[in-house]
């Protein structure tokens, strides 16, 4: 699974004052942390997981500051992105910046 | 909400899942549909084709997609020959979905279905993929034996039992 963690700050914040923005989600979210991994490992044999993107939650930011934003800021934040994304990977590798990464990928097998 | 798989769910869950069937149709209405798989949005397509790919082979292989929301990882999956199962909250975008496989050629087997209620046999399948839905769900709160994590194991088969 994918889904968001509870600990990246920017999205952290963005939770608390969402109303400001347009945000494209539903009011009943509980972002994973990831002692949610333990629980996990109750119920399956093998579970492993890293964190996705840092710097790229700036961008799905910036495309959300207007509830309607013209395809000239999706080309700008798709072209960042083929730059942030990779460069999200390689600061992730840092020890303990994946506790603070914009999503949890979670992989287990039972 | 499709009433049927509401039935034994504890009333505070049922209230939980039809505010979130609500919010998600709206969600759903406001954002422009495109049948084009590959016009996925850029960091939406990222994720799903890492979590898919974390699956392995898909031919033949009877994965569960749990709140599919538009269906693009539903068809893209179907594409390379899994029977894909998908389950929403959202009559809405089911409706997308439908219009998706359509397009794209492809058959899925869907349900309108909360993922904190899975309505299948012990070992159906062989993948479950999640993406960006499991933080939706009630994920712990009504205990052992209603958690999502145990009935997401619960339906999985040994044989291959992979999940993402």
């Amino acid at each position: 699974m994918i889904d968001p963690l509870a600990t990246n700050p920017p999205a952290w914040l963005y939770r608390r004052i969402g109303e400001l923005f347009s945000r494209d989600a539903t009011s009943r979210e509980t972002p994973l942390r990831v002692r949610d991994v333990h629980i996990l490992r109750k119920h399956f044999a093998k579970v492993e997981w890293h964190g996705m993107y840092l710097s790229s939650v700036g961008l799905i930011g910036l495309e959300r500051v207007r509830r309607n934003p013209g395809p000239r800021v999706f080309r700008f934040t798709e072209a960042a992105f083929k730059w942030t994304s990779p460069l999200d990977s390689a600061v992730l590798k840092i020890p303990g910046l994946q506790r603070i990464a914009w999503k949890i990928a979670i992989v287990a097998q039972r | 909400m499709d009433e049927q798989q509401l039935i034994g769910l504890p009333d505070e869950l049922v209230e939980r899942i039809r505010e979130e069937a609500e919010e998600n149709d709206d969600i759903y209405r406001r954002r422009t549909a495109d049948l084009d798989v590959s016009r996925i949005h850029y960091f939406h397509s990222e994720m799903v084709s890492w979590a898919i790919r974390q699956l392995g082979d898909l031919q033949g292989a009877r994965i569960l997609d749990i709140g599919i929301g538009d269906g693009h990882s539903s068809v893209l999956m179907a594409l390379a020959g899994a029977h894909v199962t998908g389950i929403e909250v959202s009559p809405v975008a089911l409706a997308r979905t439908e219009a998706l496989a359509r397009h794209n050629g492809v058959k899925l087997d869907l349900h309108e279905m909360p993922g904190e209620a899975l309505r299948f046999d012990k070992g159906a399948f062989d993948g479950i993929l999640c993406v960006s839905a499991y933080h939706h769900m009630d994920q712990e709160r009504y205990g052992p034996g209603e958690g999502c994590r145990r009935k997401f194991a619960r339906v999985l088969s040994r044989r291959t039992s992979l999940h993402d």
